[in-house]
């Protein structure tokens, strides 16, 4: 027998990437798990690397990330690299979310890995936002200055709680050696969760475009989509070596090329592209608390996808208002993703209240009036002859 | 071991939508034949250019009438609010918004000559 079948370990990577069955009409949608696992593993990899030069004093720490540009053999690279793969891990990780929103991936008996999913895309953006102090630019202060204000809203102990977490009465070296520390930590966690999403996805299977069940014709992994997913790994590396070299600094805020300094506020404190949408959201509501909440509701509202839609089936292929209602959703997410990078001014502040309406407005009232829509149009022309109206 | 030893390990497990070979899920599949070209006659990426650019094309086509309509409305409510910050924060917004809040008359201040950016 084959030691890659019968040694307990091999056997569980047998399992999950070379026999596993896969639908075998699965499109490039279904690409972005294996892209986001190369993300995480390039990440901690260049993580580790910068690590090893990297100074968490609010004193040295600007200083060693020029330390690291400029004398480390590649350390513009691998720092590059680490920036940049940031950006894409969140690219993927929205069309990944997508791909589930549009396909209905969130359905039953798929809801586990799909939980896990969110809860996992929340602690991606706390990473990305702990890493993107550790620079300590005007950006990183100032902007983990606007979000670790934000537990202050907590009722309260808010202000004691937000000073027990700067470790101190502002951001300080205390918090920058906190924030590290986490940066550190926390991608590890990530990378359990990532099993957990695999294990619990393994358990049923991958859906598949048309939503219906896939197990009448079903391929292996390998060598079927290892080597379609490793097109689209290949074509993810000239996208990033492509902005590595020629545009490193492309999604980043210049900003942050200046050193912190708590004596003054950059013009306008912006977060990095991906945070935008759910800042916007922030922003958009006048009461503080109600802010943070509507913030991060926005994010854990996505649990109650497997509730809110009540379509009878999975996915949005074979229901065209479902379809239109997806695009609509795309729209909110770049409007509310412009509306972040602005200032707060009219008519921003109008159209923000709007947007963020309407996003909640889209899960909690559209998609289930759509879902029961369809399905009593699915009944009427479905229904037997003898039980319909004459 | 047997492709389907996982399947039938009698480990505890829930009930799962997918099975493993040998025991897929699917309904028993009985007289299946299979053929085989060979290598010499096989064109394996005949039609493959064609289809993936005509068929390609027909397919986004075909899309076009569920993403156009949003696409556009936002896309229209960016212009319109980008304008409208424009038109604010010009010289005309301001003259607007001052006999608006009545600050001043119309026509009490001679009118702005700069035609604001974007109008």
């Amino acid at each position: 027998m084959r030691v890659l079948k019968s040694n307990s370990l091999l056997a569980l990577v047998n399992s999950y990437i070379s026999d596993s069955p896969q639908p075998v009409n699965l499109s490039y949608a279904w690409n972005f798990g294996s892209l986001l696992a190369i993300c995480l593993g390039t990440q901690i990899v260049t993580g580790v690397l910068l690590a090893m030069h990297y100074t968490p004093s609010v004193d040295l720490a600007f200083i060693s990330v020029e330390h690291i540009m400029r004398d480390v053999n590649y350390g513009w690279m691998i720092r590059y690299i680490h920036a940049n793969v940031a950006s894409f891990f969140f690219i993927f990780v929205y069309l990944h979310i997508a791909r589930g929103l549009y396909y209905g991936s969130y359905k039953a008996p798929r809801i586990m890995p799909w939980s896990i999913g969110v809860i996992i895309l929340v602690l991606m953006m706390a990473i990305a936002f702990l890493g993107y102090v550790l620079p300590y630019g005007q950006m990183s202060l100032w902007g983990a200055t606007v979000i670790t204000n934000m537990l202050s809203a907590i009722p309260w102990i808010g202000t004691d709680f937000t000073q027990f977490i700067w470790g101190g009465f502002s951001v300080n070296n205390a918090t920058l050696n906190r924030f590290f520390s986490l940066h550190y930590l926390l991608p590890f966690v990530l990378a359990a969760l990532a099993a957990m999403h695999m294990l619990t996805l393994h358990t049923h299977g991958s859906s598949n475009p048309e939503g219906i069940s896939a197990n009448p014709d079903k391929a292996p992994m390998h060598p079927y989509y290892i080597f379609k997913d490793l097109i689209t790994i290949f074509l993810f590396f000239i996208a990033l070596a492509t902005l590595v070299m020629y545009a490193p600094n492309l999604l980043g805020h210049s900003d942050n090329y200046i050193p912190a300094n708590p004596m003054q506020t950059p013009p306008s404190i912006v977060p990095e592209w991906y945070l935008l949408p759910f800042y916007a959201i922030l922003r958009s509501i006048p009461n503080k608390l109600l802010g943070v909440v509507g913030m991060l509701g926005a994010l854990l509202i996505l649990l109650a996808m497997p509730l809110l839609d009540d379509g009878r089936g999975r996915g949005d292929v074979h229901r065209p208002a479902s379809r239109v209602a997806f695009w609509v959703f795309v729209g909110i997410f770049f409007l509310l993703m412009f509306l972040g990078s602005q200032h707060a001014e009219e008519p921003y502040i109008t159209v923000g209240a709007v947007a963020t309406a309407a996003y909640f407005l889209w899960f909690v009232m559209l998609l289930p009036i759509i879902g029961m829509m369809e399905n009593s149009s699915f009944d009427g022309t479905n229904a037997p002859a003898s039980s319909q109206a004459v | 071991m047997r492709p389907s030893a996982p399947a039938q390990s009698h480990m505890p497990g829930p009930k799962t939508y997918g099975g493993w070979w040998g025991d897929i899920g699917s309904l028993p599949q009985k007289g299946i034949k299979t053929y085989g070209v060979s290598p010499y006659r096989q064109r394996a990426m005949a039609g493959a250019l064609n289809g993936y650019i005509f068929n390609g094309f027909s397919r986004v086509m075909g899309h076009l009438p569920y993403v156009a309509p949003p696409a556009l409305f936002f896309y229209g409510v960016y212009y319109w609010s980008k304008s409208k910050y424009e038109y604010f924060n010009s010289k005309q917004g301001h003259y607007d918004r001052l006999i608006e809040e009545g600050h001043i008359k119309p026509g009490q201040y001679e009118r702005p000559t700069v035609t604001p950016i974007g109008h």
